[in-house]
């Protein structure tokens, strides 16, 4: 019969039960020792004597002590578990919804399903009294479960009854502190905490459930849906590689994505994609079993604005993790204006657009003259590209440059290619900086990458966060004069600046010592100067971008947390929610979300977890991530197996009244045994407990000579 | 005393008082010289005995001629002879005696000054006293002395002795029966914290051989009264048995048992035909000396 403590707090205070013995010890202590000619005539007298009073000492002692033990335990509120015995117990239903549960079990079901028609007969079967609630693992804005034990019972299996399972998986250790500290709010001392899952193994040991997640009084008992065995291919989807960008409207979008195969078998599946243009794709994918296979989707938007797209696995038992769904976020094609002639920036604008145009890229490159600059600067272009020898010398095209960095235009100056020009034309005072005279090196110099977290490195770092290109070489620069506004982003081995930027109000000026030309540096002959070069123009826009991609399931934040935030779908899994942002509970399955607060819009694209696609389940045996939580593991094969469970626990009996009476009693001997010598009732009730005691004649060998005198 | 010494049991002061204070025995004794005290034979004293028949041999000087002339027969007047007395003190040495809550002095340091008064009076009219210690035997014994020079060394040994170890009263009372082999004052002096009914045996040897037999029973104060309180351990002074009592739970019935065993060996010692004394280490050493001085 298990024992339960309504305010387990309490028994903190079960040590003070060791007062009366300290006490005894301390005042046994301050006894006096005399000596004394002879003890003949106190063993004549009663030969008992110490004995008797060492019984008596150590009964009222055991007295005090259990006294102060049965007060500590009535006050703790103890409630003894008596099997079918009457009382009220809270319950809290916390059902597994993670995508693993929409697989079927040995039965045929869906294991949501089958955890939905147990909590059903649970409700069902509720006493007067009783409180129940139902939580799910994964929080759901589409559940209309009610919060808390209020809830009447036939809305509760209404709203179970309509639980589906979510895409993302489940993290346990929230859960259950979550479940835990709503049966902290229940009024019955009597509390039950009934998990029901599939126990996937990935969900299950993911976490730690942390020390500080205490049940006292509660009982947890893990219902283990037996999972049907896989004997196919299990697939799951998810994206590499995403934009992470803006992107030019018109621009080829490539996105990595891996399937897996956590299945025994091989898989012959169906990758169909689909996007907001209403272009749908469909290709056959075959994946060899506990394989993965990495497809490359590609997906084009000609406006600018928010776009989504989606890809799902068709013909494959994991249907939750097998489904992402992607945004982007287009941009207007930019042009880059460069001034002068094509073969004075080498291949600096085959980076900017690699097929000669804004097909690729999104950006086109345009010459134009120096004289044209004024005009063409009113086209707002996304950047302007000057050699140090063509800097304009007027004042008015200066200014108007000028302007257009303070403004947010980017200002690109590299040196001419050609190596005859050695020295170029003075460069306006508020640019702060200048090229000096080339320098060829008699062996080719490295060049060094600086400023490891800067954006300009954005996807060409490596695995310890450092820039890398590769070998970088140098055949001949020219050094950059700068001030210490400029940040240096590349050096010669020397020390010499040759890459730099500053920041120009809301502009930027990028400044170059080198040529973009092979002659130069081995540089534009990397794979990584077009990304660098794209890095370059687009700035600070990367992260910027106001879509979001993640995992169903994962825990979410607005960027307004304070405010009131609208969620709306926009493919994939329907959803209309509105409320306080802090009270948004995530996003269970995979889709494009549109979230509005106050003027901002963000976009949230979520994909399928992989995992809930392995079909590893823990054994019926207690779980490891529950080390620290009592807890039972108990097969749920039929429906009716929960109640069964339950009704076998329900508890009764409050202790609380009988320990206080024995506690009194208990006071009461002690008081009568403590005051024993005073009173002759008291001594002669005594002997008549202890009659053994009370004539047992001396052992003593003097007291036995006495006694014969 | 004549010696320049302040001894320790004997003091100036206490002798003086004591000097004029006498010590007799309740049976005739048999002494070596001339003497204070009754003996058993015929002598020149003023003390008429009996008559007898004028024997042949006996001296013609000795005839009553008076009674020849009243009765026609030869008498002789016969006059009860007197003798000094040999006494032996037996004083208690073990551990027991080693106590002192209430009194000035210890019980043993009472005894040994009882002791040295006994003996001061006894040499001072002109008797021998002899001393012994005892425990559970005989441990120290010194040879009868009868005058006051003779004295003084036992005084000075005296203060050398220190009380220990367990005591047995019968075993030595039986010891010093044996040892002595002229009727004596044996004068026991202890705490007799023996069974009554083996205290008596040894008793008895003494008188069967004759003895004149005195008992003086030194207590202190609290033995009787047990004057402390609440929870105390008591630790037995000759074995090192304890025992914890609660005092004020105790004392009635303690002060009672110690009665009877008082009354017990009241009983015994006159049922003995011994002189019994109690005396407390409160009790001036003049007034206790006093109750046997002035017995007869």
């Amino acid at each position: 019969m298990p024992l339960f403590l309504s305010h387990p707090a309490v028994a903190w205070l079960l040590p003070a039960i060791a007062l009366p013995i300290l006490f005894h010890l301390f005042f046994r202590l301050r006894r006096t020792v005399q000596d004394f000619p002879s003890l003949m005539f106190f063993l004549r007298i009663d030969p008992r004597l110490s004995a008797k009073r060492k019984i008596r000492e150590w009964l009222i002692l055991l007295l005090r002590c259990l006294f102060i033990a049965l007060l500590i335990l009535a006050l703790a509120r103890p409630l003894l578990g008596l099997k079918g015995a009457g009382g009220n117990v809270a319950r809290l239903v916390l059902i597994d919804n993670s995508g693993s549960m929409a697989a079927t079990t040995t039965a045929g079901l869906a294991k949501l399903n089958l955890a939905e028609r147990a909590t059903g007969k649970l409700i069902a079967a509720q006493r007067k009294g009783d409180a129940l609630a139902v939580q799910l693992m994964i929080p759901d804005p589409t559940s209309t479960l009610p919060h808390g034990f209020d809830a009447v019972p036939a809305v509760l299996q209404d709203s179970v009854s309509k639980s589906t399972p979510s895409d993302g998986g489940a993290s346990v250790p929230k859960a259950i502190r979550l479940a835990l500290a709503t049966l902290g709010t229940a009024i019955t001392a009597q509390r039950e905490l009934h998990i029901i899952t599939d126990l996937q193994q990935k969900n299950w040991s993911r976490g730690d459930l942390g020390a500080e997640a205490q049940a006292p009084n509660v009982r947890v008992i893990i219902h283990r849906l037996e999972s049907a065995p896989v004997t196919t291919g299990s697939v799951s989807l998810e994206p590499l590689e995403s934009p992470a960008r803006a992107i030019p409207a018109g621009r080829i979008v490539p996105v990595r994505v891996a399937l897996q195969n956590h299945g025994p078998a091989a898989a012959h599946v169906r990758l169909n994609t689909s996007d907001d243009s209403g272009k749908n794709l469909s290709r056959t994918v075959e994946v060899a079993p506990n394989a993965s296979s990495l497809i490359t989707l590609t997906f084009s938007f000609g406006n600018p604005g928010f776009h989504w797209a989606q890809a799902w696995v068709e013909g494959d038992v994991a249907s939750t993790a097998n489904r992402v769904a992607l945004g982007f976020w287009c941009i207007d094609a930019q042009k880059v204006l460069f001034i002068g002639t094509k073969n004075d920036f080498a291949a600096l604008p085959y980076a900017v657009a690699p097929g000669g145009n804004a097909d690729l890229s999104g950006i086109d490159a345009v010459f134009t003259p120096a004289d044209q600059l004024i005009a063409s600067l009113a086209t707002k272009p996304l950047a302007v590209v000057f050699t140090w020898d063509n800097w304009p010398q007027d004042g008015a095209t200066s200014q108007a440059l000028q302007d257009y960095v303070k403004k947010g235009g980017t200002l690109f100056l590299v040196p001419v290619p050609d190596t005859g020009v050695t020295i170029s034309r003075l460069a306006a005072a508020w640019l702060g900086a200048s090229a000096g005279a080339m320098q060829t090196p008699k062996d080719a110099e490295p060049l060094l990458l600086l400023q490891d977290g800067d954006a300009i490195w954005h996807d060409l770092r490596n695995g310890e966060g450092r820039p890398t290109l590769g070998s970088l070489r140098i055949f001949q620069y020219r050094p950059l004069k700068t001030g210490a506004e400029w940040q240096i982003l590349a050096t010669s081995a020397q020390g010499s600046p040759l890459l730099v930027r500053r920041n120009f109000e809301q502009g930027r000026i990028f400044a170059s010592g080198l040529a973009f030309s092979p002659k130069w540096s081995s540089l534009p002959l990397k794979a990584g100067f077009v990304v660098l070069v794209q890095n370059a123009l687009f700035g600070e826009q990367i992260g910027s971008v106001p879509v979001r991609l993640m995992k169903a399931a994962e825990e979410f934040h607005f960027d307004l947390t304070g405010e009131q935030a609208t969620v709306k779908s926009l493919a994939g899994s329907a959803l209309d929610w509105q409320g306080a942002a802090r009270n948004f509970p995530g996003f269970p399955r995979t889709g494009v979300y549109e979230i509005k607060q106050r003027d901002h819009v963000n976009w949230v694209a979520t994909s399928g977890n992989a995992d809930e696609a392995v079909p590893d389940f823990l054994p019926l045996a207690p779980v490891p991530l529950l080390h620290n939580l009592p807890h039972d593991v108990v097969a749920l094969v039929h429906e009716e197996d929960l109640a069964q469970t339950d009704f076998a626990q329900r508890s009764g009996l409050s202790l609380y009244r009988w320990l206080l009476l024995t506690a009194l009693l208990v006071l009461l001997v002690e008081t009568w045994l403590a005051n024993e010598r005073s009173s002759d009732l008291g001594r002669k009730l005594f002997r008549s407990l202890l009659p053994s005691l009370a004539s047992r004649k001396s052992i003593s060998g003097k007291a036995r000579e006495l006694t014969k005198v | 005393m004549s010696s320049a010494r302040a001894f320790k049991y004997l003091p100036p002061r206490v002798a003086d008082h004591i000097r004029g204070l006498g010590i007799s025995a309740r049976r005739p004794m048999q002494g070596g010289i001339q003497g204070l005290h009754r003996s058993p034979d015929f002598g020149a004293s003023v003390e008429f005995a009996e008559y007898r028949d004028y024997i042949e041999g006996d001296a013609p000087n000795l005839i009553d001629w008076s009674v020849y002339a009243k009765t026609d027969r030869y008498m002789i007047r016969r006059f009860q002879d007197e003798t000094s007395l040999r006494a032996c003190v037996l004083v208690d040495a073990s551990a027991s005696l080693n106590y002192r809550q209430t009194g000035p002095v210890t019980k043993f340091e009472y005894a040994c000054s009882l002791a040295a008064g006994l003996m001061y009076l006894l040499v001072c009219q002109g008797d021998a006293a002899a001393l012994s210690f005892f425990t559970d035997k005989m441990t120290q014994r010194f040879e009868p002395v009868a005058s006051t020079e003779t004295l003084s060394p036992i005084l000075l040994e005296m203060e050398k002795v220190e009380p220990k170890g367990a005591g047995d009263i019968e075993k030595s009372l039986h010891e010093a029966a044996e040892m002595l082999k002229q009727r004596s004052l044996v004068i026991v002096i202890s705490d007799l914290l023996q069974p009554p009914a083996q205290l008596a045996r040894g008793i008895q040897h003494l008188q069967h051989n004759r003895h004149d037999v005195t008992l003086f029973h030194v207590l202190d104060a609290a033995e009787i009264a047990l004057p402390m309180h609440g929870l105390v351990e008591l630790r037995d002074l000759e074995s090192t048995e304890k025992l914890l009592i609660e005092a004020d739970e105790i004392r009635p019935r303690y002060a009672q048992a110690v009665q009877g065993y008082l009354a017990e060996v009241s009983r015994i010692c006159t049922a003995c035909g011994a002189h019994y004394f109690t005396v407390e280490t409160r009790t001036p050493m003049v007034e206790a000396l006093a109750k046997r001085a002035n017995l007869f």
